[in-house]
């Protein structure tokens, strides 16, 4: 039952409850009138029973309504929270990261202070020279790890993206029950923030390898060639 | 070697554009959007995008370059963080010829446009 109609059964309703309350008012004017009683009890029952049957209808439609509600918003809830704790974790994660190879590139860094050390009081200075190029290659190694995992920005933007798609939903899910309940006429609803989605639901830091390697197997066996003839 | 790197993300086009460097291609552009590396394609060797931007998606990105007659044999990596079966398969079919799911080590990268470069090359 759209929003207008169940606004115009509840209108019709209300209209038949104020005829009751008349034939009734009329009813106590007139005890004695025996004829007129009947009358007015007849005309009672009609409209009563088309205003039971309405209200009937729709209360039925708003249990409908509230189960449809329920339902489909409380799973969107749950899936905005475990998405939000997804992103609170690869944050820690990345963050944790990100502190352990700046530790070990500092450690390297001593390490090379070392080495300058070792080579200006004219100590194994051809051996230096070899450990302090691995020093090197392995500082250079740990601050590209670092740069990498600041792709979690990428995969948690998106994530949270989602979790906005998500909200945006659940509110255009309760303006639409606050119309009903209010009776308002279906007017368009101008929803906060619409926008292209550009993001994926499935973005994740996890399992980033065995991700790879399904992809890998999906793609690779899907695939005679790829190369446009 | 000249590589187009595309992605709305100014971070993800700095990890792509260094991962590349760190594995010897360091000649790279860069575009924020499809419709900037429709402009730019022509130029480069090697496309690298994102799928989900505004405006053109890698997806149509992809078709768009392999409408073309001048790039539709264009070697072309999709790096994305779409990893569900779907995905994959309309990024074939969109014709990418490889696939690269975030986040990534720049050893992956440089596997896969090594296989691509391979199969172009046999």
């Amino acid at each position: 039952m759209p929003n207008s109609r169940i606004a115009d059964v509840l209108y019709d309703s209300e209209t038949m409850l104020r005829l009751v309350d008349s034939e009734l008012e009329e009813l106590r004017d007139d005890p004695n009138d025996t004829a007129l009683r009947g009358n007015h009890v007849g005309v009672l029952l009609a409209v009563m029973q088309r205003a039971s049957s309405e209200i009937a209808q729709v209360l039925c439609t708003l249990h409908t309504s509230r189960e449809t509600l329920e339902g489909v918003t409380l799973q969107e809830i749950q899936d905005s929270a475990t998405k939000l704790c997804e992103v609170a974790s690869a944050t820690e994660v990345a963050a944790t990261r990100m502190m352990d190879g700046l530790e070990r590139a500092h450690a390297l860094v001593d390490r090379l202070d070392e080495i300058d050390s070792r080579v200006g009081v004219g100590a194994g200075a051809g051996d230096s020279m070899i450990e302090a190029a691995t020093t090197r290659a392995k500082m250079r190694d740990e601050l590209f790890a670092v740069m990498g995992s600041l792709q979690f920005q990428d995969i948690t933007s998106q994530q949270l993206g989602h979790v906005s798609q998500m909200l945006r939903d659940i509110e255009r899910r309760l303006h639409a029950t606050s119309s009903l309940l209010s009776g308002a006429r279906g007017e368009a609803v101008i929803m906060s923030g619409e926008q292209v989605p550009t993001f994926s639901e499935s973005a994740s830091t996890h399992n980033t390898f065995e991700r790879q390697a399904a992809a890998d197997a999906i793609f690779w066996g899907c695939k005679p060639s790829r190369i446009p003839q | 070697m000249r590589f187009l790197v595309v992605d709305d993300s100014a971070t993800m086009r700095r990890i792509v554009v260094n991962s590349l460097q760190r594995v010897g291609f360091s000649d790279v552009v860069e575009a924020s959007d499809g419709a900037e590396a429709l402009e730019k394609v022509g130029t480069v060797d090697f496309v690298i995008t994102d799928w989900n931007m505004p405006k053109v998606s890698g997806a149509e990105l992809t078709r768009a370059i392999r409408a073309r007659d001048e790039t539709k044999l264009m070697p072309l990596i999709m790096v994305t963080a779409r990893s569900v079966r779907d995905d994959i398969l309309m990024a074939m079919e969109a014709g990418v010829d490889s696939y690269v799911v975030k986040p990534f080590t720049p050893q992956v990268l440089r596997e896969k446009i090594d296989a691509v470069l391979a199969t172009r090359a046999a």
